[in-house]
């Protein structure tokens, strides 16, 4: 791939796109990136990522419930990894070519942890105004509504935003490690 | 007495009328009878004789034509060897080379038509190896597009943190994961085709090698099968031109006991001669007879009359009872 | 062209004998059963040697010699009696009448083929 900064800019200032992203702090926009897991698409707000890596060299940790695939070394930091599949209550996910770690960010008692999330892969990162979401639906989501941030319209079709702070809940996930059960989920 | 006995006695030299002819002699039964005797002796004999010759003669002739038939046959049987024989093209042991060489040259053509099976399956075979390396290749490209993908949804995120900085990035980003993405629909279709491309090759790789391994077992068939025919037929001729050797062989031993055979039967000519001249001694006996009994003058006449008939020297000496000597051929004298 | 022999004989057996041994060396050969026979079957034809029996009924072998050298056309044929006479004053009439042969039988294939060849006319 040959690709000229100029160029793309060239491009993407004839799509538009720069004049869209031209105020980063307008209106309640904010980025988005869309994700697979458990045959279904879903979108988590950007804040929290730090970055995206493959899938792979996770050393696992006996005992653990099914949703904690285990651990990895990440630049020299221990990062616990969660099968997102799992912790929705769908079986595990089975590693693919596209398989990817959502490495985040979460804040508990005034620190900052990192950990994986496992999902099937990543799509894009888009940007959504507050026209773009919707509140929650009350029912007929198979997942657990506490889970659910708001619904986002993307290219047409509604997708699940997640709450991670939830799905990643260091007070949840280590109650669930420690009493070494598998758990699920669903209600 | 009757005119032949006159006429016999006059031809042995005597007198017109033997004494007592006709003045009313008395011939003696006795010697009447003996007559009659030595007459019978002499039709035996003459009988025995004609009987004798014509059997010879028949069996001459018979073994005349055995003798011609064997000469046939030894002429054919040559004619048939030397035909087998001829060196060349003509000839059955020609043939016979011929078509050695000619199955030879059969032989060869499948060869060459099984080696250039064999290069076509080795072309096949590096056919396949090359679509194996594309399928890699295009495997890669998808790996690559992946971490490209992935690279650059980092990018975006690292921009959104930047904030009006990350702009341009958070663009090339974009960019950067829109090409990422299109590479990888490109790779994934250049592998579905690719899979399509390998699976019809890999088809035509077996049955080229299936192939392969029938025409070898055929032409290891074939070419026992062949060169076994030509070699039996071969062998066929081998024997055939023995035995006709040997009928050869055996005609010409055959030949020249009939040949033999029939130089035996010249002896039936001196038989007859000498069968005849005691027939006539015994007629004349026969007729002195009919007068009287032979006076001593008449025996010897007898005796040197039969003795100048002969014709023989063997003849005159059984006549004085001489023993034979131990050679009596140098039957030709040349003049 | 092979050469012919005409062979003159009352006996059929001693012709078929003779004629075997004459044919299996290259000759054809003519037969005729006497003298009278012979001088018959000689008329326009040419041979390049006789064999002929002396004792035969009708023409005899020695009188058919005789006929022969008179002949003006026959007198050069060789002739070759063959007989079982062996009488010394037959033999002696055979030379003087002009018989180059006197062979006895019961003959010797090959004695009688080399006289064959050495007297048969060219």
């Amino acid at each position: 791939m040959d690709i000229t900064v100029p160029h793309v800019v060239r491009e993407a200032s004839a799509r538009g796109d720069l004049a869209a992203r031209g105020n980063p702090a307008r209106q309640g926009t904010a980025q988005y990136l869309t994700f697979h897991a458990a045959q279904a698409t879903y979108a988590m707000g950007i804040g929290t990522i730090r970055e995206i890596i493959e899938y792979g060299s996770i050393t696992t940790i006996p005992l653990m419930p099914a949703f904690i695939r285990g651990v990895i070394n990440l630049r020299g930091a221990v990062v616990p990894v969660i099968d997102l599949a799992a912790r929705l209550g769908f079986p595990p996910a089975a590693p693919s070519r596209r398989t990817c770690i959502v490495i985040v960010e979460m804040g508990h008692e005034g620190e900052l942890f990192e950990m994986g999330l496992v999902v099937d892969g990543v799509s894009e990162v888009l940007e959504l105004s507050p026209a773009d979401l919707e509140p929650p639906p009350t029912f007929g989501a198979n997942i657990r509504s506490d889970f659910i941030q708001n619904m986002a319209r993307i290219h047409g079709n509604f997708v699940i935003v997640m709450r991670l702070e939830q799905v990643l809940s260091i007070d949840e996930v280590s109650h669930l490690a420690r009493m070494g059960l598998t758990t699920e989920a669903r209600e | 007495m009757d005119s032949l006995a006159r006429r016999t006695l006059h031809a042995l030299g005597w007198q017109d009328e033997a004494p007592g002819s006709e003045d009313g002699h008395v011939t003696s039964p006795a010697a009447q009878q003996l007559s009659v005797l030595t007459g019978i002796w002499a039709r035996q004999i003459d009988a025995a004789r004609s009987h004798g010759s014509g059997s010879v003669d028949k069996l001459t002739g018979l073994f005349a034509g055995i003798e011609r038939q064997l000469a046939e046959a030894i002429e054919m049987t040559e004619q048939a060897a030397k035909a087998m024989q001829g060196s060349g093209d003509s000839g059955m042991a020609g043939a016979v080379d011929v078509a050695r060489e000619r199955l030879q040259h059969v032989m060869g053509m499948i060869e060459s038509a099984v080696a250039s099976n064999h290069a076509l399956f080795e072309q096949v075979t590096q056919a396949v190896q090359a679509v194996r390396e594309l399928n890699e290749t295009a495997q890669s490209v998808e790996k690559i597009s992946q971490m490209t993908t992935l690279l650059s949804i980092n990018a975006r995120i690292e921009a959104a943190r930047a904030g009006e900085a990350g702009q341009g990035f958070a663009v090339v980003a974009d960019e950067v994961r829109r090409l990422a993405a299109q590479s990888r629909q490109e790779s994934q279709t250049i592998m579905a085709r690719v899979a399509r491309i390998e699976a019809v090759i890999q088809g035509t790789s077996d049955a080229a090698e299936a192939l392969k391994q029938r025409d070898r077992e055929l032409i290891e068939r074939s070419r026992s099968d062949m060169s076994g025919i030509v070699d039996e037929l071969g062998d066929s001729m081998q024997r055939v031109m023995e035995t006709s050797v040997s009928l050869c062989d055996i005609g010409q031993a055959a030949r020249m006991s009939v040949t033999e055979a029939l130089i035996q039967f010249q002896f039936q000519d001196r038989v007859s001669q000498r069968l005849h001249h005691v027939q006539l001694s015994a007629e004349r006996l026969g007729e002195v007879l009919q007068r009287d009994w032979p006076q001593a003058q008449q025996v010897d006449a007898l005796n040197a009359n039969l003795l100048s008939s002969y014709t023989m020297p063997e003849e005159g000496r059984i006549h004085r009872n001489e023993a034979e000597p131990d050679d009596d051929s140098d039957g030709l004298v040349m003049f | 062209m092979s050469k012919s022999v005409l062979i003159v004989d009352d006996s059929s057996s001693v012709r078929t004998v003779v004629g075997i041994a004459l044919r299996g060396a290259g000759y054809e050969v003519l037969e005729a059963s006497d003298g009278a026979d012979g001088l018959r079957k000689l008329d326009g034809r040419k041979v390049h040697l006789i064999i002929s029996d002396v004792n035969m009924p009708g023409m005899d072998g020695l009188t058919f010699l005789k006929e022969i050298k008179k002949s003006a056309t026959l007198k050069f044929i060789p002739v070759m009696m063959l007989t079982t006479e062996a009488g010394a004053d037959k033999m002696a009439v055979g030379k003087a009448e002009g018989a180059r042969a006197w062979m006895t039988k019961p003959f010797k294939p090959e004695q009688m083929l080399a006289a064959v060849q050495k007297l048969v006319l060219p």
